[in-house]
């Protein structure tokens, strides 16, 4: 039973989901999640206006699982249903999501059980949080990178380095190490590149007595190995948003510790690589749905907020046989009525967690099964016919589906129903889908983890060759239940992204960062590493979406000091063999 | 730099007609170099008596890296579980999987059966920086890549518009810019009807959207690879993979090279894995082996080489190939996984898993007719065993083929356990051929090493070729291989020494050190007006086709761990 | 005669152990001092039992495994793989166990006094194990990717407490209790043996079920439209337990063409199950 059913009254429960929006992007990209417009963008909750009414809510909410509590600021928007509320993805939603993934990896960040009240209590703050969860300390020595006008540059076909989409056609301008324009990039996409001097980690630092101490690169990396080969069962996550490259050395650095490596794919779209384990999988390039798609349809994914050059390139661009736009006809099957789902032909709206009801449905009208039902997950019968005779009467339907699917529910086994019906529908015509990845290179982490390990992610090395058991190598459990005693983070920000539970963890063992900015994740941090940004001042491989793999360039040189994320895990590859006597 | 002397080994060089001569191989600085030219006093000695010497073997189809390899891995978790060998550090790195191995399984298992050059043949353009980075991340092996053209729109465009000299600097550029080997074709035209109709097409069948139909694309593309005198000129797949009746396809396939307009001798096409594409018979019961009628074609047609595909009966098998079309029909067979890619542009490919039966009538003629086209057709030098790996069998399993090959005991001894109704249908049991080492040396070292155009380097232990070198523990004085083919198994399984650019990497099977060869690519020069009017065509071609930018699908030498550039002077550069 | 060996604890691990070789065949005709020395792995690092555990016990086990109990006086959930493939004998945990507890079982029966972690029972053949707290996920299944049918074999899991997701995933024979509650998906990819839970169940138990039989006594949250209702029983008997109110029977998962039985509690789930009575209703007409 939804949320929606239940009797009235301040016991009853609403619904909690989770995702990205593109403020809460671009203000990630241009000012990091320390900043008043991150706090403005993510510490939100969006709620339908009835609702509010009713509960006497006026500004702010009290917002309660049964794993934390939070107070926010109230954004009233329509275009939530009765019963259910939005918080950004971030630290606020995690806290309030429990750390059990179900055995899948995949916490339940969609379709959450909370109450909500009206407050007059003040919302809160990071720091707040922070402190809660364990943080180590606070402070954060944000510099920006000093530009100087200098050469007038333009460098053509630069390859965007936010989302999956992978974008390659940036022209970029630079007056010195400056960069004034971006030209083809989304709106994140120019608040990343234009913003990739400032808030930047430019020392390494150790934490010293709970102060972050600089120091000089080789302490850094001499603590850092330290803290790797003490430790009996280190884990090293993070890896989508750093090159090819760097994630093979990363693995190589699991392998000689025998410890455990995970990338971000394991709360994104794992349930995807879990679910081809399961059945396989039907996939496609982009341009073959340029070329041949009249059915497009996107499935719990938001691409015109998190992917947004993705409806242009695809959708809107004329292809050979389908001559763009209006000879397709776009789908959008959602929980709740997204800026996507504006461009839509036809809108279908699911109940929450429902999914896997509706794609059995859709399966069996394809496959003229009687259903007896005459509701299916909140969509009525003949819309689901409506919809099985659209698809099986396509030339040729692609489907692109996101964390929508992946996160609630049956998690996996949502996906493993939606590659059945592709496959299913290839009896009739030619279909396929495609995951919506989030990062720039998450799928590149999965593709050298594959043909290093054989594994997808969330594979460990304690017996010394690679093993993958979901539920139990996964990043999510392991710090969730407290089963590793280090961890070493590359280009990522756990804490901000992680169930409460499993930051708690972060706070209790010692903990090195490697990024370019200043992450949530330093504030838990033992020693900090400055790296530079793939794709911006570091070269090196990433893959798209759809597995096409692309070279990202340099444009400009890391800051003095700064070294790319390969050179970084080479150093400590070294450090580490030599402290193991494994010499060269 | 290091200097080795191998001595009183028992030498099998067909390329330098050595056969079986007890004699000194000499190694300095990478290279074979007279025996003269070592300090003896300052060289490593190896005392190769009582043991056979060849140049590392060659296998010139072999899925070892790329796009499907990888689904491949991802499909198949159950393949990892149980076939692990832990890493010992800092010489070897961890080993996973079956039919679908990690990068350093690819590289250590085939140094442990004494080769040392894999191809990878079948590398859809787009994705081709993929394949070099897993073919940069195998040990030990040097390796090349062949690039997939038959369903590529911009090459039908241009066999549409006949224009020949355009085609084959298309194909010039390709190859540079992929940094590949030869073409490949697969079920050509095929994955063009994939995309659009859904299935497959016969030789003869109209290509979907074109005037055109496989036969067309099949000359046109060996026309082009004459005109770009390409050492290894076509590879190519038959259409018609997988269904009974099918070798007609194969028959009329060898027979284009008729129409096609030859600049070199040698073979003008080569057929890959013939077994899938012979079978006789117009159903599943019906089944039974083209491997005479291939034979015979073959002895016709001196234009034509071609590779087993032997199947390994009893042994799992991840089937995946650019033949999208046929993956789905096995599919509907196997009804468990199915994994499916359709690239833009190019070609499309497919991967189910499979398991070949012992007692399975279908299965046990498939393993007749790969041994069936080799043992009556005899001809070693245009003749090449391997499984397709993972199509056929693991290529793991090599030596039990050489076994099959070298002797009849072997076959009668595991036909016991196959199924007697397929035997009965098949002529295999009544022949009695059997190669010698020298044939295998032949068919594993010479042959794919000329096939390839790499003669001068690999493949032989004549003066200036590449030290690439493996030594088995076997006496062929001692040992009746004929009678005692397991001793052969066990000494191709586990080579006693593997020596690799002048490197020991290999001693009594074992992996002693991790080292990574190098990567050969084709670079066929063009006139530079005609290389001009590429360029102009694919700027246009790109922006109407790709989703990518010219820019990004060029992959530069950097991207390359050690690459190897073959320059190719063409006809067209008159 | 049994004879017992009693473990504690040195110190709790901070990180995953794979205590797969705490075994009665791995105990078997073995001295006290070479019980001590077997190795296990403490994360990466390699550990000898004696190091991480105090034994006491006769300074020579027995040669059958099935003479042998093993009781470990503190249990710790970062003990992982306990009771793998054992053949017989016994295993005590008086506290905690970590995952794969009783992975690859062929006989014996393993008592965990409190909670499992996933993957208890998996791929088991024979052998009992009973769960007086909770268990994790994928109890008694099979590992990711493999074909369903890979899962539990035989033998038996009791579980007290609770159960989390994909209880059964896979299973070919076998039986699988659930005194408390069970999470979702219950019994997914199921091709025989039988299934009961005698608390509720959450969202679409019997997933890709070919065959078996799955009992849900309490209420379930929602359930696939692949299941056809089949008829109305006053009560229900499945291995020893005995439900004394009306169940509905379903048929399914028709989307795998199958036919196993998914019984689930009328009386718990009337709001759900009211639709399919007219149904039932109408085919007995």
């Amino acid at each position: 039973m939804s949320a929606f059913q239940h009797p009235l009254g301040t016991n009853r429960f609403f619904v909690l989901n989770t995702g990205r929006t593109t403020m809460q992007a671009i203000s990630m990209e241009s000012e990091t999640k320390w900043s008043t417009r991150y706090f403005n963008s993510v510490a939100i909750l969006e709620m339908n206006p009835e609702d509010a009414k009713e509960l006497g809510v006026k500004d702010r909410a009290k917002v309660t699982s049964d794993y934390g509590s939070v107070v926010l600021p109230v954004k009233i928007s329509k275009r939530l249903p009765r019963g259910e509320i939005f918080i950004p993805m971030g630290p606020w939603a995690n806290f309030l999501i429990g750390p059990d993934t179900d055995g899948t990896g995949m916490p339940t960040l969609k379709g959450i059980k909370v109450r909500v009240e009206a407050t007059t209590e003040q919302p809160t703050t990071l720091e707040q949080l922070l402190k809660q969860l364990g943080a180590k300390g606070l402070e954060v020595y944000m510099e920006d990178l000093e530009v100087k006008p200098g050469e007038k540059k333009v460098v053509e076909n630069v390859v965007c380095s936010f989302c999956g989409d992978l974008c390659d056609h940036l022209k970029i301008e630079l007056d010195g190490n400056r960069i004034i324009r971006n030209v083809g990039g989304c709106a994140i996409s120019v608040s990343k590149f234009l913003n990739y001097h400032r808030h930047r980690v430019l020392k390494p630092y150790i934490r010293k007595n709970g102060r972050l101490i600089p120091v000089d690169l080789e302490e850094a990396l001499d603590k850092a190995a330290d803290i790797l080969v003490k430790a009996k069962y280190p884990l090293i996550f993070g890896l989508s948003s750093t090159c090819v490259e760097a994630n093979e050395y990363a693995i190589e650095l699991a392998e000689i510790l025998n410890g455990v490596v995970d990338n971000t794919s394991v709360f994104c779209h794992g349930p995807t690589a879990l679910a081809v384990q399961e059945v396989g999988a039907v996939r496609y390039t982009f341009a073959v749905a340029i070329h041949l798609a009249d059915l497009v349809i996107f499935w719990g994914c938001n691409p015109a907020e998190a992917h947004p050059n993705h409806i242009a390139r695809i959708v809107m661009r004329k292809g050979k046989y389908v001559k763009g736009r209006k000879e397709r006809k776009v789908v959008v099957i959602d929980v709740r009525k997204t800026p996507t789902a504006e461009l839509a032909d036809l809108y279908i709206q699911l109940e929450p967690g429902r999914d896997l009801e509706f794609i059995t449905a859709l399966r069996m009208a394809i496959r003229d099964l009687e259903i007896e039902a005459p509701k299916v997950a909140g969509v009525p019968r003949e819309k689901v016919l409506e919809l099985a005779e659209m698809m099986k009467s396509a030339r040729y339907g692609v489907i692109f589906f996101g964390l929508g699917v992946t996160m609630t529910g049956a998690k996996y086994r949502n996906i493993v129903g939606v590659i059945r019906l592709v496959q299913e529908l290839n009896e009739w015509t030619k279909f396929g889908l495609l995951p919506m990845r989030g990062h720039f290179n998450v799928a590149g982490a999965n593709e050298v983890s594959l043909w290093i390990t054989c594994y997808p992610f969330a594979t460990d090395y304690a017996r010394k060759f690679s093993r993958m058991a979901i539920g139990v190598t996964s990043a999510t459990d392991l710090l969730a239940s407290g089963d590793v005693d280090a961890l070493l983070v590359i280009a990522s920000d756990p804490v901000a992204h992680f169930p409460r539970k499993a930051v708690e963890n972060i706070s209790k063992i010692p903990v090195i960062v490697v990024d370019a900015k200043w992450s949530l994740t330093t504030a838990f941090a033992d020693v900090i590493i400055p790296a530079g940004f793939v794709g911006i001042e570091c070269s090196g491989s990433a893959y798209r979406m759809d597995g096409v793999p692309l070279r990202m360039k340099k444009v400009v040189d890391p800051p003095s000091g700064v070294l790319c994320d390969v050179d970084i895990l080479k150093k400590l590859i070294d450090k580490v063999k030599a402290r193991m006597g494994l010499g060269r | 730099m290091t200097q080795i002397l191998i001595k009183n080994g028992i030498v099998f060089d067909p390329i330098n007609g050595i056969n079986g001569e007890v004699m000194d191989i000499a190694i300095k600085n990478g290279k074979i170099v007279e025996s003269t030219e070592i300090d003896e006093s300052k060289a490593m000695i190896i005392d190769a008596r009582g043991k056979v010497v060849m140049a590392g073997g060659i296998d010139i189809h072999s899925h070892i890296a790329g796009p499907k390899v990888n689904v491949g891995r991802l499909l198949r978790p159950e393949d990892h579980y149980l076939t692990n060998k832990p890493h010992v550090l800092p010489h070897r790195r961890a080993e996973t999987g079956l039919t679908v191995p990690n990068v350093f399984r690819f590289g250590y298992e085939y140094a442990r059966m004494g080769y040392t050059f894999v191809v990878e043949p079948a590398t859809p353009p787009i994705k081709t920086r993929h394949t070099h980075e897993e073919l940069n991340a195998i040990p030990i092996i040097d390796k090349a890549a062949f690039v997939l053209v038959d369903s590529n729109w911009i090459a039908l465009d241009l066999i549409s518009e006949a224009s020949t000299e355009l085609l084959a600097a298309y194909f010039a550029w390709l190859l540079s810019s992929t940094k590949t080997l030869a073409l490949k074709l697969v079920d050509p035209g095929s994955d063009v009807a994939w995309l659009i109709k859904g299935k497959g097409i016969d030789l003869d069948d109209q290509i979907p959207g074109y005037d055109l139909t496989p036969r067309d694309i099949i000359r046109e593309i060996g026309n082009a690879s004459q005109l770009l005198r390409l050492p290894h000129k076509m590879h190519v797949h038959c259409n018609r993979l997988g269904y009974p009746g099918n070798y007609l396809t194969t028959l009329k396939t060898m027979d284009i090279v008729r129409e096609i307009k030859r600049v070199d001798d040698g073979p003008a096409l080569h057929i890959t894995h013939v077994q899938f594409t012979g079978y006789k018979g117009d159903s599943w019961t019906t089944l039974r082996s083209g491997g005479e009628d291939i034979a015979e074609a073959m002895s016709r047609n001196p234009y034509v080489s071609l590779d087993l595909g032997q199947v390994i009966p009893g042994r799992p098998a991840t089937t995946m190939t650019a033949d999208a079309p046929f993956e789905f029909v096995l599919y509907h067979l196997t009804r468990w996984k199915w994994a499916s890619a359709d690239t833009e542009v190019e070609t499309a490919a497919g991967i189910v898993p499979y398991v070949y039966r012992k007692r399975n009538y279908v299965n046990t003629i498939q393993w007749v007719i790969g041994l069936e086209v080799a043992l009556i057709s005899r001809d070693p030098w245009r003749i090449i065993p391997t499984t397709d790996h993972p199509n056929a069998g693991p290529f793991t399993d090599y030596p039990k083929m050489f076994a099959w090959l070298l002797s009849k005991k072997a076959r009668e001894d595991d036909m016991r356990d196959m199924s007697q109704l397929a035997l009965k249908r098949s002529a295999l049991p009544s022949i009695n051929t059997e190669f010698t080492l020298y044939d295998l040396a032949v068919m594993t070292r010479a042959a794919p090493a000329k096939l390839l155009g790499l003669e001068k380097r690999k493949g032989h232990l004549g003066v200036g070729a590449d030290a690439d070198v493996a030594i088995y523990d076997i006496d062929p004085r001692e040992v009746e291989i004929s009678k005692n083919y397991k001793k052969l198994i066990q000494a191709f399984k586990r080579t006693w020494l593997v020596i690799k650019d002048g490197v020991i990497v290999v001693k009594e099977g074992e992996v002693v050190k991790t080292i990574y060869g190098r990567t050969y690519y084709a670079e066929p020069v063009i006139p530079s007006d005609l290389e001009k009017e590429v360029k102009r065509v694919l700027e246009k071609k790109f922006k109407e086709y790709y989703s990518i930018t010219l820019d990004s699908f060029i992959i530069n030498e950097e991207e390359i761990r050690n690459p190897v550039k073959i320059k190719i002077s063409t006809q067209l550069t008159r | 005669m049994v004879v017992t060996y009693a473990l504690s604890l040195k110190y709790v691990p901070a990180v995953l152990v794979d205590a797969r070789r705490i075994t009665p065949d791995q105990f078997a005709g073995k001295k006290l001092d070479e019980i001590k020395k077997i190795v296990l792995l403490e994360g990466g690092r390699e550990v000898r039992i004696g190091e991480l555990f105090d034994i006491v016990g006769p300074e020579r086990a027995p040669e059958n495994p099935g003479d042998i109990e093993i009781l470990l006086k503190q249990g710790s959930n970062k003990l992982c793989y306990l009771g793998y493939r054992m053949s017989g004998g016994r295993i005590v945990v008086e506290g905690d166990v970590g995952h794969f507890t009783g992975y690859k079982m062929r006989g014996g029966s393993i008592v965990v006094k409190g909670n499992t972690r996933n993957y208890t029972g998996s791929k088991m053949r024979g052998g009992t194990i009973e769960v007086l707290g909770d268990a994790g996920h994928k109890l008694g299944g099979k590992l990711q990717g493999e074909k369903p049918g890979k899962g539990m074999k035989g033998g038996k899991i009791i579980v007290h407490g609770r159960a989390g997701a994909e209880v059964g995933v896979g299973m070919k024979s076998g039986t699988i209790i659930i005194h408390g509650d069970a999470g979702n998906l219950v019994g997914v990819d199921m091709q025989g043996g039988t299934i009961v839970v005698v608390g509720n169940a959450g969202i679409y138990p019997g997933t890709n079920m070919y065959a078996g039989k799955i009992v849900i006594g309490g209420k379930v949250e929602c359930l696939l439209p692949s299941f056809y209702a089949d008829a109305i029983l006053p009560s229900v008997k499945a291995k020893g337990i005995r439900f004394d109110k009306s169940f509905m029977l379903f048929i399914g998962d028709a989307i795998v063409g199958g036919r196993g039985l998914l019984y689930l509690s009328y009386e718990d789930n009337k709001a759900l199950l009211e639709p399919y009575k007219e149904l039932v209703e109408g085919m007995r007409l």
